[in-house]
């Protein structure tokens, strides 16, 4: 008898909720295969790893075109059909030759071929080229994953049973080729929010743990795989749970799930409100392969495509033709509805040669945004051209972001004649265009001027993070001051009346519609009141559709305008807080 | 009888030869029995093997040369020469 309770067997580690979510699930190891596991390993006869070689070979062909069947995901079949060249490539496979003519396993061989070409690849200037170091490392696990029958690889890992998968990290390819109905959840050491990954897990609703040691983990869970509890939504993850810990996640599993069933019914019913006010719930993407994921919701267009995502990993911005090709896909899938493409909106921190700009002291206060397009006209009317191309393909909003003043809304006006007189001139469009141009509401300023901008634009879009950034004067990235990116702040909401206020007239007219971009967008117990204030379209992360397009559902005009009414006289964000989640509980309740 | 032919080839793929482009590259020469090459600043590497022409590194506004040699190296130059100046736009 230890005197061993069952809670002192229970393990808590804690994490960054990456993707929230709950699972309750045997928790197994990834670990890339390395040299210390190669060394462990006699090599048989030459004649027989290369039979091993030629049958880990066609075995990663079969698993990597099986995959390009399944997968619908563009930027997937584009890495994947690049990595089914790269099994073919000559140099690739006599290196692995020679070096186990000369004794090596092939284990080894495959290892260290990797390797070289990976360094080859890493020592280029090229951002893009050097991540390319990335598919050759990705290529490598997925070959000796076949090669060695002892060490587990996520590739030629066939889920059995429901998981929870921890690793360092993994590559976008290796989510994609798990079956998604066994993966219940990720816990990884990465901390990275943005990664590809990251957005995949995202629209692809798998509950992911960041930043969780593997070396602490794996010591507590040993060799056996055991039983854990994933709570992704609050950051924590619990080790052999206790009776008591199991039946907590159970029910939270349980009611998780209710909600998510009963959000479903939402995919195909129209956003309007109670008493059949028509609003639109739109989506936020990055790339056009998210649109296929973002479809299953069902969004009214996409009301944010971050085009700035282009240049990720890019030494050049892209072609007026390759900006093209990425446009028209999304425009394409989200026909009929509209897709707002805003223009680049990056500052000068990136590695990209034509975007350059001086070190600054308050980056954010600078040289960001419209601002910075302006300083490179070339690369905006290259942009400009493309979007106004796309828009023969589906309807195209462009919008320009950080507008600050009238002349700045002016200039972008002449900047979008101008593309157009010269796309005209090259012959790339014949007859009349059909397109909105528009502006992101989010400097403090543009609010003042609103009657004289809006004669200008067909839309505004508001930007709620950068909004908050900038009237409450608190650097988003700083953790000192982020209580102060607080969305119930009276400040906020009055502003955003202050906003709707003076545009009463041109709203009621249609002569231009209001939408909002912002995470603001995604309370829903902030809905009502946004569809009081007059905000016709609300774009959101497409796992949020559902849950606003029902938060919408639920309420009735004459309800919403009480409510904000009522809201505005409160002063402390304390309050509104209080007022807001009190509404919506009893009005879901109705 | 082992024939040569060569061109000088000007970049002017605005992302320089990556990995769409140096796919069908690859795809293209490996048609040729020839031993086909890139140059680049006298690095040669074979343009049959995908991850060779990656890691040259080959950008926009340099100069290479390609090189081959053997029974259809005039013709597998001159295609090679071609996707180059269509910037490897059109059926592949």
């Amino acid at each position: 008898m230890s005197g061993c309770t069952e809670q002192d067997l229970e393990k808590d580690f804690f994490g960054q909720p990456g993707v929230p979510g709950y699972a309750l699930a045997r928790l197994i190891f990834h670990r890339e295969l390395s040299n210390t596991d190669v060394q462990t390993i006699q090599p048989l006869s030459v004649p027989e790893e290369v039979i091993r070689f030629q049958t880990a070979l066609e075995k990663s062909r079969h698993a990597l075109q099986d995959l390009l069947q399944q997968n619908e995901h563009e930027d997937a079949r584009e890495i994947l059909e690049a990595h089914l060249l790269m099994l073919s490539d000559p140099e690739w496979i006599s290196t692995i030759h020679s070096k186990m003519d000369s004794g090596q396993s092939s284990l080894q061989a495959v290892l260290e071929t990797g390797k070289e070409f990976a360094e080859l690849l890493s020592a280029l200037e090229d951002p893009y080229l050097k991540a390319r170091a990335l598919d050759v490392a990705d290529l490598t696990q997925r070959v000796c994953g076949f090669l060695s029958s002892n060490l587990q690889s996520v590739q030629s890992l066939s889920l059995s049973e429901e998981c929870i998968l921890a690793a360092k990290d993994l590559f976008p390819t290796q989510l994609l080729s798990l079956n998604m109905k066994l993966l219940k959840g990720l816990v990884l050491e990465s901390s990275s929010r943005t990664s590809h990954t990251m957005i995949l897990a995202k629209a692809l609703e798998i509950p992911v743990l960041l930043a969780v040691s593997m070396d602490s983990l794996s010591s507590v869970a040993a060799q056996e795989p055991q039983k854990a509890a994933l709570d992704a939504s609050t950051g924590r993850l619990v080790l052999n749970p206790s009776a008591k810990t199991l039946k907590w996640i159970q029910e939270t599993i349980y009611t998780d799930e209710q909600r998510r069933a009963q959000e479903e019914i939402w995919v195909s019913k129209a956003s309007q409100s109670a008493d059949g006010v028509a609003f639109e719930v739109a989506c936020n993407l990055t790339s056009s392969s998210e649109a296929d994921l973002a479809k299953k919701k069902s969004p009214e267009g996409c009301g944010l495509f971050r085009s700035e995502f282009l240049l990720i990993g890019k030494s050049h911005v892209p072609s007026e033709q390759e900006q093209l090709n990425e446009y028209e896909k999304v425009v394409q899938k989200m026909a009929p509805h509209r897709t707002v493409i805003r223009l680049f909106d990056i500052g000068g921190d990136k590695q990209v040669p034509e975007l350059q700009v001086h070190e600054e002291e308050n980056p954010f206060l600078g040289v960001r945004g419209y601002r910075l397009l302006q300083k490179y006209p070339n690369v905006l009317k290259t942009q400009l051209k493309s979007c106004l191309r796309a828009s023969r393909s589906g309807p195209v909003s462009i919008m320009a972001p950080m507008i600050t003043t009238l002349e700045e809304i002016l200039h972008f006006k002449s900047q979008v004649n101008l593309a157009v007189e010269e796309l005209k001139t090259e012959n790339k469009i014949q007859g009349a265009l059909s397109y909105e141009i528009g502006v992101m509401l989010e400097v403090p300023s543009l609010a003042m001027i609103l009657p004289e901008a809006v004669q200008h634009v067909d839309f505004l879009s508001v930007g709620t993070n950068d909004l908050i950034q900038y009237l409450c004067a608190s650097d988003r990235l700083n953790k000192e001051v982020v209580h102060l990116q607080d969305p119930y702040n009276p400040a906020l909401l009055r502003f955003l009346k202050l906003i709707t206020d003076q545009l009463k007239p041109q709203l009621k007219d249609r002569k231009i519609w209001l939408g909002m971009c912002g995470d603001l967008a995604s309370y829903s117990e902030f809905t009502p009141l946004l569809m009081a204030l007059g905000f016709r379209e609300l774009s959101v992360p497409s796992s949020d559709i559902l849950k606003i397009r029902k938060a919408i559902a639920n309420t009735k005009m004459s309800y919403a305008n009480q409510l904000l009414q009522e809201a505005l006289r409160v002063d402390s964000s304390q309050g509104l807080s209080k007022l807001l989640k009190s509404h919506q509980e009893t009005n879901t309740r109705s | 009888m082992s024939k040569n032919a060569e061109s000088l080839i000007h970049i002017t793929l605005e992302t320089g030869l990556h990995a769409r482009p140096a796919g069908i590259l690859a795809k293209t020469a490996g048609r040729f029995s020839c031993q086909i090459e890139l140059e680049k600043n006298g690095v040669k590497k074979n343009a049959k093997s995908i991850l060779s022409l990656l890691s040259l590194g080959v950008s926009f506004g340099d100069q290479i040369k390609c090189l081959a040699s053997g029974e259809d190296a005039e013709a597998a130059v001159a295609e090679v020469t071609l996707l180059f100046q269509n910037n490897f736009q059109g059926p592949t």
